[in-house]
């Protein structure tokens, strides 16, 4: 009797911590995904002002411009381009190696709906010269357009 | 020609380890109350095997030294521009080459095994054969997926050149590096399964199988310390660890190959979790293959993807199927063998090692689940998501905090059963005391974040108690021999802790209290971080030997001192045309400050300016790690003899 007290309470004990624990797990998940949209897609389904997502598409040729702003303190470059349809892509910072126009890029930021641009706070380029990230061949394969 | 003999001796390679499997499974079946004795020798024969590859992997190394561009391997990643290292370096700078590599290594282990003197005969040739399974398989799939000897007609004039990225020092020796850490696991695999198919006792086993999990941990744990230090200063981003797909990978053998290696010493010593060992010995090699899976077949996102091919990830998936499938079901079978009394208490080393067990096994969980969710919501619900570094912080932070108590505590306690007032007696009140002190001290001088404060002051901790340790047992050993001789046990596995130790206080440093500066920057402007003062200098063209490079100055100054000029670097290499970012470092033991450059708008540049606190502290604790394990590489080699 007492054998089986003790392996109940502990099996009660082994329950409680893994759910817990799947808890922490599963919620952190569901807070730290980044989705996938296509430019079209941001515009249909459109994801919340606070909510991180990642776009992607070509960026437009002769879309890439580059102004110079000024604060208190310092300077910065503020870089904005155009990926395919027209989404305008604002970002601070350095541009990856690999970005060039006329090819893919992914941008992770956040959608502001009211002025229609997307604030990113990365850009990822393709890594090397023969490869694509996976998104954006789905995204140009159902649009049928060739590579 | 030479390809074509590097083609031929790959073939012969993949026939004799066929052979080596093959026959003494006729034989068996044909004969299988006969003699258990195999009638040919498989010692010489993975001598052959292993001779065979290494003729077949230096015609390839040859292909590449003269530049011949006729092989399609050597015109997408080789130039006749590049220097001798990197066009040695390219054989292993694409997936072909680095695959024939892995191979080399393999059947280069699988000679090394042949070599141990066993007294038992069985098990030595039930692993052989084992290990030759795995050769050809490996073999089968560089054959028919990725032939490194494949020609292009017509032959090419010049060839694509290696990617720039991989023509650097850290690079050319991070994969091999890694490589002998991944296949070190095979070999743990192949003994964990000839061990499933003897009925002898498990002293034997677990005596050789020590050396190969240190070796193999050894490796993985200075491969991916090589590979982070090359990502640290070559990417330009200034971080060490991204969480990417391709890095998580690599790091979930090394979590399942730490555990294992605690869990043997208590199967050694005590008899306990046999086969816990086992089940370890194979999820180790199984992870290593998912790894290979994830990094080859181009299903996931990566930052550092090479180009790929599907049919490839279908042949690893089927391998990790069936390697996975074939170890799980001999260990089902055989569980009843090895269910001994696996009494154990908690309040004992081996207490203390199983529970830093289960948090490693829960560690490794959740970074494997962040890395293959996004493949389930892909196939099963049609969404493209990532997991972001967030979730990996998240998670993982807090699981490290009871693992250092764990380091801290289980090293003090005895094996068997110990007592808790004694524990609290052994616990060295004053680095408690000293613990708490120091916890207060740095929030009232530094405020930071108190994350990272606890971090810091259990990594100081526990590398003061496992210093501390490794000085009492040279004072009780001087008392007790009264000569000076180290207990090496000991000293690897305080040395291992002290890594680990000032690895957190580096990690740490680099991601949490790091300070970035971005901004534009004119020609003399000085910009302040962290008590230094960086003035840009300008920039000059420079020519080098197959790139053009926006060469930039920066001067760096410390409270009004001159300290050093740093030369971050945009480079355009001749072929391809690809750019790369080339960050300027200056290294302190307080921390470093990271330099890169960007793009030039009008005589202003965009600088990257951050100062990161404890970085080299990162690769000094790898480097420890690596130590302690090459010392009980060696120790369990004697062993062994």
């Amino acid at each position: 009797m007492k054998a089986k007290h003790k392996r109940s309470i502990f099996i009660l004990f082994i329950m409680t911590f893994v759910s817990i624990g799947a808890y922490i797990l599963l919620t952190n998940l569901r807070d730290n995904l980044v989705f996938f949209y296509s430019p079209s897609e941001i515009l249909t389904k459109i994801p919340k002002a606070d909510q991180k997502i990642r776009v992607g598409g070509m960026v437009d040729s002769n879309s890439l411009e580059r102004r110079i702003i000024e604060d208190s303190e310092k300077k910065y470059e503020e870089i904005s381009f155009t990926i395919s349809d027209l989404l305008e892509i604002k970002y601070f910072g350095i541009l990856p190696d690999l970005f060039r126009e006329g090819q893919g890029v992914v941008a992770e930021g956040f959608f502001d709906l009211e002025d229609r641009v997307f604030n990113a706070t990365n850009v990822l380029a393709k890594h090397d010269e023969n490869y694509m990230p996976p998104e954006i061949e789905k995204t140009l394969d159902r649009k049928g357009i060739e590579k | 020609m030479i390809a074509e003999y590097g083609l031929i001796f790959l073939i012969l390679s993949m026939l004799l380890s066929a052979l080596q499997f093959l026959l003494p499974l006729c034989q068996r079946l044909a004969f299988p109350e006969g003699t258990k004795k195999i009638i040919f020798s498989v010692e010489r024969n993975s001598e052959l095997i292993f001779y065979t590859t290494l003729v077949s992997y230096c015609c390839l190394v040859y292909c590449f030294v003269v530049s011949d561009f006729s092989l399609e391997i050597t015109s997408q990643n080789s130039n006749s521009q590049l220097p001798l290292l990197y066009k040695v370096t390219g054989v292993w700078g694409n997936h072909e080459g680095s695959i024939l590599l892995w191979l080399l290594v393999m059947t280069f282990f699988g000679f090394l095994f042949s070599k141990h003197n066993l007294k038992n005969d069985l098990l030595k040739t039930n692993t052989l054969i084992v290990h030759a399974l795995l050769c050809f398989l490996i073999s089968c799939f560089i054959f028919f997926t990725s032939n490194p000897f494949e020609r292009i007609f017509p032959p090419s004039i010049e060839g694509k050149d290696l990617n720039p990225l991989l023509q650097d020092p850290g690079l050319a020796i991070h994969p091999p590096v890694l490589y002998i850490g991944y296949v070190g696991c095979s070999v743990v695999y192949s003994l964990a399964i000839a061990f499933l198919f003897s009925k002898d006792s498990s002293k034997e086993f677990i005596k050789t199988l020590k050396p190969w999990v240190f070796l193999s941990w050894s490796f993985l744990t200075l491969g991916i310390g090589l590979g982070s230090w090359w990502a640290y200063y070559e990417l330009g981003w200034g971080g060490f660890w991204f969480w990417d797909p391709v890095e998580n990978a690599s790091l979930l053998p090394w979590l399942t190959s730490t555990a294992l290696l605690h869990t043997i010493i208590v199967s050694e010593r005590k008899k306990k979790l046999l086969s816990w060992s086992i089940s370890l010995s194979i999820i180790t090699f199984c992870l290593s293959l998912l790894g290979t899976f994830l990094v080859r077949s181009g299903v996931l996102t990566s930052v550092h993807a090479f180009a790929n091919d599907p049919s490839r990830g279908v042949f690893i998936l089927c391998l990790l199927v069936f390697i996975s499938g074939a170890g799980g079901i001999l260990l089902y079978k055989n569980l009843h063998k090895y269910s001994d009394q696996n009494n154990i208490h908690l309040l004992s080393r081996e207490g203390a090692i199983s529970l830093n067990n289960i948090f490693m096994l829960t560690i490794t969980g959740t970074v494997l689940l962040g890395t293959i969710y996004p493949l389930f919501t892909d196939a099963f619900f049609e969404k493209k998501i990532s997991v972001g570094a967030p979730f990996f912080n998240a998670t993982i932070s807090p699981l490290v905090i009871p693992m250092v108590l764990g380091m801290i505590l289980g090293p003090l306690m005895k094996w068997g059963r110990d007592d808790l007032k004694q524990i609290f007696f052994r616990l060295r009140p004053i680095i408690f005391i000293n613990f708490l002190l120091m916890l207060l001290v740095w929030y009232l001088a530094y405020r930071g974040p108190v994350i990272a404060i606890i971090f810091i002051a259990l990594a100081i901790w526990l590398a003061a108690s496992s210093l501390f340790e490794i000085y009492q047992l040279v004072l009780i050993n001087l008392k007790k021999k009264k000569s000076f001789v180290i207990p090496l046990k000991t000293v690897s596995q305080g040395l291992a802790h002290f890594g680990i130790a000032i690895l957190i206080i580096g990690a740490t440093g680099t991601s949490i209290l790091k300070k970035e500066n971005i901004q534009f920057q004119e020609v003399g402007e000085t910009i302040s971080t962290s008590g230094y003062e960086v003035k840009f200098m300008g920039v000059s063209k420079e020519i080098g030997t197959n790139y053009k490079s926006d060469y930039a100055k920066f001067e760096l100054y410390k409270n009004g001192e001159f300290v050093s000029v740093l030369n971050p670097e945009k480079r355009i290499y001749n072929f391809g045309k690809q750019v790369t970012t080339e960050a300027a470092i200056h290294s302190t033991l307080l921390g470093d400050i990271y330099i890169s450059i960007g793009d030039n708008n009008s005589g202003l540049w965009t600088t990257r300016i951050w100062f990161n606190p404890y970085t080299i502290w990162i690769w000094l604790g790898v480097l420890f790690m690596f130590i302690g394990g090459l010392i009980s590489l060696k120790r369990s080699f004697k062993e062994l003899k």
